[in-house]
């Protein structure tokens, strides 16, 4: 709303800039790139071409999510320096088109996008009163693509699943699996080794000093779903052999994705071969899969009289303090099953801290301490459990000093372009 | 006849007055059953009391897809007439032609021939065998992934939800004669079919006497009741059980004074007890009889064609009257979502049924603002349009029943409601907005001659105005999402689908306004760059919530889809029409080239 004014702000010095910039191009046309550098990395037709360039990449990271989970377009798209871009999102499957280009990923794009706006103030802009809202807004934005850093390569998240009257001091990582080997026998605490999950999709040989033998990946499912093998019609191989493989088989499923309005995750599984340390001798193909985990169905393997439990699960994380589920509550709307509110009554434990007290969890009201911000994520369906979604991010303040700063700049821009122009209308 | 060019605009007012206030207040039949009254009484339905007249216009609109039937002799009839006779089991209710089947899979499966219209009668298709197939068909399709379900499975669900809802409205009421029970036998199968409709979804119609908010389904009241009597320790026999059990057999029998009598009597028995949601009823009753938002859509209709007439002849009285006509409408538009926020005690937006009619009523908003200060019937124009098609949207987006409906958990937060998606919804309007300006930019450029220097800047300047304006609200309704989503679950930020809609709506407006600024697009080229502003803004509405349920696999026919892609085509092809060289454009034809100010290479 400000052309009167426009046409003295904003456009006459888009044509004073538009022709200052085609005349110091012509002027430069000879020299070389370097000395032109300055002012290409601070031109607004790169600001244009990145904003364009930005806007296809979010629609095609948007796109990727009816197939893919959250999380790995994430990783394929926005928190990367080259995006791949498969072609088959912007086709309906049935037309079977596959493959993928490259194309300018997220770290790349915010990169750019930071050098093409400093290098436009130092190189362009003057700091005046009239440009002072452009400037706050600048340096808003600034900001916000730093705190998206910041929170891609710093913040953690995972879930804490507790059940009524019982305590929990780790979180769980719901992106990313684990196989534990479980040595219960000494009396005061258990002795586990756990094989990350980026180990186990390599589909290799597993060795560790405390173990009597090695882990052998013979195939590991993101995503899964098991059925006993007497429900099962019709033939099917079973590559298991011992453990709860020899009564179960399973079935590799296409990756939840972030579309889904149903929000599950992946559970998954992986066929191991056990091999006796020295002798190389099987002890026996193993199923392990996070179902078992979810029904709590354990399953052991005796080396030398020695048992070791084997259990696949989300990766986990210890923590200093622990959370006691006194309560949890959750209501629904007369005659229906929609959740109205759930809410977790909860007692929070750290000697080191000499903190014991009780705390109140619930929508839109999260806890916040040592750094740490608990949510009231979910819960078990027959309300046993309340599930905490549990985040640091040493980043979180950013994006609010940002926003305010951006919104500032906005309404101070604007607002005196619109002041002016009614101003004249006036007159 | 000048003085009546002065008159002309207040009586175009008066009778956009009249006609509102005839809708509003319909003649009544006296010497006929009350129904209109029976509407207005209370009772809880999905987690909110509401009037009957609602639970009827919502059930009908799911099973029939709107919210009047057509009786034996082809006479249009209320929603809440069909309804009464299904909780009164009259035998009329089974042959009322009301449900829309419209797959022809389903057709042949219920052995149905097709006919226009494609609504049937119950007893047409509810003998034992069809019943049993809809429920096996229904039983396969619903173990199916959403995604992956095929048009027969999608409509089989459907029409097996039609008929479940059907007898969950006819059970809820069902006056069952317990001194019929004569044998233990009896009583197991009445208790057996009783325990499976607790667990369904049921209208509570009878209120709770003891002052909790405990409402309960009549028939389980009338149970509860009988039992009581028999064991002899009832506190007292529910007045309301009563109430309805007299009402609904004075319907039956045709009893038209003592139908009358009753439902008189039980209103002022509600009003008396739940004095609050009676009120509230009563309103709402009102509210939906009155349609609000249709007779808007019809006057938004009137004002177009007025301002296109106006665009032949006798211009100033025409805008005039169209002017002052939508701010009529504007006023009957405000109110109703006021309406609507004081039943909901929400924000205006809740839903995306809400967000169209926000969408609608805030680009009218804007546009009027626009034609107070530029008078010359382009922001008439504007209103008109984006107030019609938003309504028109929202019409069609109330199939899913009651567009009042509760907020999930995660949602149930004023304030959030209040601030993020008002504004994301108002950035949404003023990117529609410019996008709109920027058709009437191209259509009157490149087809009439009425694109003037004068209007060419004009233009230019209010849709550089809009774009502003969209870039302010886009950007802090999206920021105002983002701090939501920290402080509900910790990420500010999760790349998700519709966080990147408005994203995405935010970075175009950015781009218009640094394209233009780079002088690399002025009016034409601000102008073809918003509509593509209107290609974003539907995806981001619409586009991404179709993604859900699996926009690959979905069939690109269903109709939604289809719409959308309908719009989003139609815009590139104003773009592409935009484009063309302004040799072409017939505003320029006559001195060969655009305004002076038209850069050659935009």
């Amino acid at each position: 709303m400000a052309n009167s004014s426009a046409s003295t702000t904003p456009e006459r010095e888009a044509q004073a800039q538009g022709e200052t910039g085609t005349k110091r191009q012509r002027r430069g046309r000879d020299k070389p790139l370097y000395q032109r550098l300055p002012s290409i990395l601070a031109s607004l037709k790169l600001t244009i071409v990145l904003f364009a360039l930005s806007i296809f990449l979010i629609f095609a990271g948007t796109l990727a999510q009816v197939d893919q989970g959250i999380w790995s377009v994430m990783s394929q798209y926005f928190r990367t320096g080259i995006a791949w871009v498969e072609l088959g999102i912007f086709f309906p499957d049935s037309l079977g088109i596959s493959g993928t280009f490259p194309y300018p990923g997220g770290y790349l794009l915010g990169g750019v996008i930071l050098v093409n706006l400093i290098s436009a103030h130092a190189v362009r802009f003057k700091t005046n009163r009239k440009r002072f809202g452009v400037l706050l807004i600048h340096a808003g934005l600034i900001v916000m693509v730093i705190s998206e850093f910041v929170t891609g390569l710093f913040a953690t998240e995972g879930r804490m699943t507790i059940n009524e009257g019982e305590s929990a001091s780790y979180t769980e990582d719901i992106r990313s699996v684990e196989l534990a080997v479980i040595d219960r026998s000494p009396e005061d605490h258990n002795e586990v080794v756990v094989v990350p999950g980026k180990k186990l999709r390599r589909a290799g040989m597993i060795r560790h000093e405390y173990l009597p033998f090695d882990i052998q990946v013979r195939q590991f499912m993101k995503n899964s779903s098991i059925h006993r093998l007497s429900k099962l019609q019709g033939n099917h191989p079973n590559p298991a052999t011992a453990g709860n493989g020899k009564s179960f088989i399973a079935q590799e499923r296409r990756e939840v994705s972030g579309t889904n309005p149903n929000q599950q995750v992946n559970a998954a599984s992986a066929y191991v071969t056990l091999k006796e340390k020295g002798s190389g001798e099987s002890l026996g193909t193993y199923l392990t899969s996070q179902w078992f985990s979810f029904n709590d169905m354990s399953q052991t393997v005796t080396v030398n009289g020695k048992t070791y439990e084997l259990s696949l699960r989300f990766q986990r994380t210890y923590k200093d303090y622990t959370m006691h589920l006194i309560d949890f509550r959750h209501d629904k709307y007369l005659g229906t099953d929609k959740p109205k509110n759930f809410a977790s009554h909860l007692r929070l434990i750290d000697p080191d801290e000499n903190v014991n007290r009780k705390v109140k969890i619930y929508m839109n009201h999260p806890l916040r301490y040592e750094g740490q911000t608990f949510y009231q994520a979910s819960f078990k369906p027959d309300n046993s459990a309340t599930i905490l979604q549990v985040v640091r991010n040493p980043g979180w303040m950013m994006p609010y000093i940002s926003c305010a700063m951006v919104s500032g700049g906005l309404l101070y821009h604007f607002g005196s372009s619109l002041i002016q122009f009614l101003k004249r209308k006036k007159r | 006849m000048k003085r009546f060019n002065q008159i002309f605009p207040w009586l175009v007012l008066f009778l956009g007055a009249v006609y509102l206030v005839g809708k509003g207040f319909p003649p009544g039949n006296p010497g006929e059953m009350n129904i209109r009254e029976f509407g207005k009484l209370s009772i809880v339905y999905q987690g909110r009391v509401k009037p009957y007249d609602t639970l009827a216009r919502n059930s009908l609109k799911i099973i029939s897809d709107r919210q009047t039937y057509e009786d034996e002799s082809g006479n249009e009839r209320p929603a809440i007439e069909w309804l009464l006779d299904v909780i009164a089991f009259k035998p009329e209710a089974r042959e009322h032609k009301v449900f829309r089947i419209e797959n022809k899979q389903v057709l042949d499966l219920l052995g149905l021939q097709a006919r226009s219209g494609f609504r049937y009668a119950l007893s047409e298709f509810d003998n034992q065998n069809n019943l049993q197939e809809i429920s096996k068909q229904a039983r396969l399709a619903s173990e199916k992934d959403a995604g992956n379900r095929s048009v027969f499975d999608r409509k089989i669900l459907e029409l097996n939800r039609q008929i479940q809802l059907y007898h969950r409205l006819a059970s809820s009421h069902e006056i069952f004669d317990f001194h019929q029970i004569q044998n233990r036998q009896q009583l197991t199968q009445l208790m057996q079919r009783y325990q499976r409709l607790r667990e369904m979804t049921l209208p509570f119609a009878v209120p709770p006497s003891d002052g909790s908010d405990k409402w309960q389904p009549l028939m389980f009241a009338r149970l509860r009741d009988t039992v009581n009597a028999a064991l002899s320790e009832a506190p007292k026999p529910d007045r309301a059980v009563r109430y309805l059990t007299a009402i609904l057999n004075a319907y039956r029998a045709e009893n038209v004074e003592q139908f009358n009598q009753k439902v008189a009597e039980y209103h002022d028995w509600q009003a008396r007890n739940l004095p609050k949601q009676v009120a509230k009823s009563n309103f709402e009753a009102f509210f939906h009889a009155f349609a609000p938002f249709y007779n808007c859509s019809a006057l938004y209709l009137i004002v177009f064609l007025m301002v296109c007439f106006g665009w032949l002849g006798w211009t100033k009285p025409l805008n005039r009257g169209a002017f002052w006509l939508t701010a009529l409408t504007l006023v009957v538009h405000t109110g109703a979502l006021i309406a609507r926020m004081w039943l909901q005690g929400r924000p205006p937006v809740t839903n995306l049924y809400s967000s169209a009619v926000f969408i609608g009523w805030g680009a009218v908003l804007f546009a009027l603002v626009l034609e107070w200060i530029y008078r010359n019937s382009i922001g008439t124009t504007l209103a008109s349009v984006i107030g019609f098609l938003g309504l028109l949207v929202a019409q069609n987006l109330s199939g899913d029943g009651d567009t009042m409906e509760m907020m999930q958990a995660v949602l149930d937060t004023n304030f959030w409601l209040a601030t993020h998606v008002t504004t994301v919804t108002l950035g949404y309007t003023a990117t529609f907005m410019a996008g709109f300006l920027g058709i009437l930019f191209v259509l009157r450029g490149v087809f009439t001659k009425s694109l003037t220097k004068e209007t060419y800047r004009v233009l230019g300047r209010m849709i550089y105005g809009i774009v502003c304006f969209a870039l302010l609200l886009s950007f802090t309704g999206t920021v105002l999402g983002g701090i939501w989503a920290d402080q509900s679950w910790g990420r500010f930020w999760g790349w998700d689908p519709k966080e990147n809609g408005a994203l995405i709506i935010v970075l175009w407006n950015a781009l218009i306004l640094h394209a233009r600024w780079a002088g690399v697009a002025r009016e034409r080229g601000m102008a073809v760059l918003s509509i593509f502003g209107n290609v974003i803004t539907a995806w981001s509405w619409f586009g991404v919530n179709m993604l859900g349920v699996g926009l690959h696999s979905y069939g690109f026919m269903d109709s939604a889809v289809f719409w959308l892609l309908l719009f989003v085509f139609s815009q590139l092809v104003l773009i592409g029409i935009g484009s063309l060289p302004f040799s072409v454009w017939r505003s320029f034809n006559g001195h060969g080239s655009a305004p002076k100010t038209a850069p050659g290479k935009a």
